[in-house]
């Protein structure tokens, strides 16, 4: 006869969190949709006020990221959430996120220009500061678009009702 | 598209939606893979990868063991399309340019960028296809809509 097995101890965390996923399947989706927008739109409203602070390209990177997972939710649930609310603020974080996704493509061509000048003087290298002084025109011209979309917030989350 | 029922349960909603999601999504892919496709039908299938994706992970957290597959693999297809896609913008730019440059050692830089911008999308084509070939080997389809019908 084999000796026994040692008892695994359970771990609670464990179990805590299949629980509580068991307890979300069963939700509505209407209850659901409402947490989950209301959880992305917040994390977007801290990744606009981080951009604040900073505008390098990993926090234009996560802003982006950010707008995109709300917008995704709001496409996804929108039969859940008020009409027309939803798009209207789906729409305002495209706007936003295109703004954005300008610096980010001046990102992308200063990195493939950079990779192939070589000399200092070289007319590529020329261009390349000419393109980050445009980046960067680009992200100060976001900068008051989103504190606009900060101070909005507050309202959009009355109108989805989160 | 099946419409969600916001007053029944998000997983009787996940089983309804999401499968035609799927079978939409790797109908789409197959008919690419077989063909030799333009850059801009990539791009187009790369939003559609990173819709499939967005919505996957949605749900991710509440279907942790189905989904993180699929979602590993739909980030992987996205990042290599993204990756071709700017590579086409890099193209696209230095073309427009290079009408207007007048100076040949300028004109000389702008061949090198776009030359190197033409391998790397010729090869970033190749992963792709690789990539999708192997998806299609892995039977990830197959295992979602079962695993999803349980």
């Amino acid at each position: 006869m084999s000796a026994p097995q040692p008892v695994r101890p359970r771990n609670p965390a464990r179990s805590r969190r299949g629980l509580s996923r068991k307890r979300h399947r069963g939700l509505s989706l209407q209850v659901w949709a409402r947490q989950v927008v209301r959880a992305r739109m917040d994390r977007w409203e801290k990744e606009l006020g981080l951009l604040q602070k900073k505008q390098d390209a990993d926090t234009i990177h996560d802003v982006r990221v950010a707008g995109r997972r709300l917008r995704s939710a709001l496409r996804h649930l929108e039969p859940c959430l008020p009409a027309h609310e939803a798009e209207s603020v789906r729409l305002a974080a495209r706007k936003f996120s295109r703004l954005l996704g300008e610096a980010r493509d001046l990102d992308i061509l200063v990195e493939n220009v950079n990779s192939v000048a070589g000399r200092s003087g070289s007319p590529l290298t020329r261009l390349a500061q000419r393109l980050m002084a445009r980046r960067d025109e680009r992200v100060r011209q976001s900068l008051p678009e989103a504190r606009l979309l900060l101070r909005r917030l507050p309202l959009w989350r009355r109108r989805l009702r989160l | 598209m099946a419409t969600l029922r916001p007053t029944k349960s998000v997983e009787t909603n996940f089983r309804r939606v999401v499968p035609r999601l799927l079978r939409r999504y790797f109908r789409r892919g197959r008919r690419l893979a077989q063909s030799q496709p333009p850059n801009e039908e990539l791009h187009r299938f790369r939003i559609r990868t990173k819709r499939m994706r967005y919505v996957a992970e949605l749900y991710q957290e509440l279907f942790p063991r189905l989904l993180k597959d699929a979602v590993d693999e739909f980030r992987g297809i996205q990042q290599i399309l993204g990756s071709l896609q700017d590579q086409c913008m890099v193209m696209a730019y230095f073309e427009r340019r290079l009408m207007d440059v007048r100076t040949p050692a300028r004109q000389v830089e702008y061949l090198r960028v776009l030359h190197r911008a033409r391998m790397r999308q010729n090869s970033l084509r190749k992963v792709f296809f690789r990539r999708w070939a192997r998806l299609e080997r892995t039977g990830l389809e197959k295992n979602l809509l079962g695993g999803i019908r349980k």
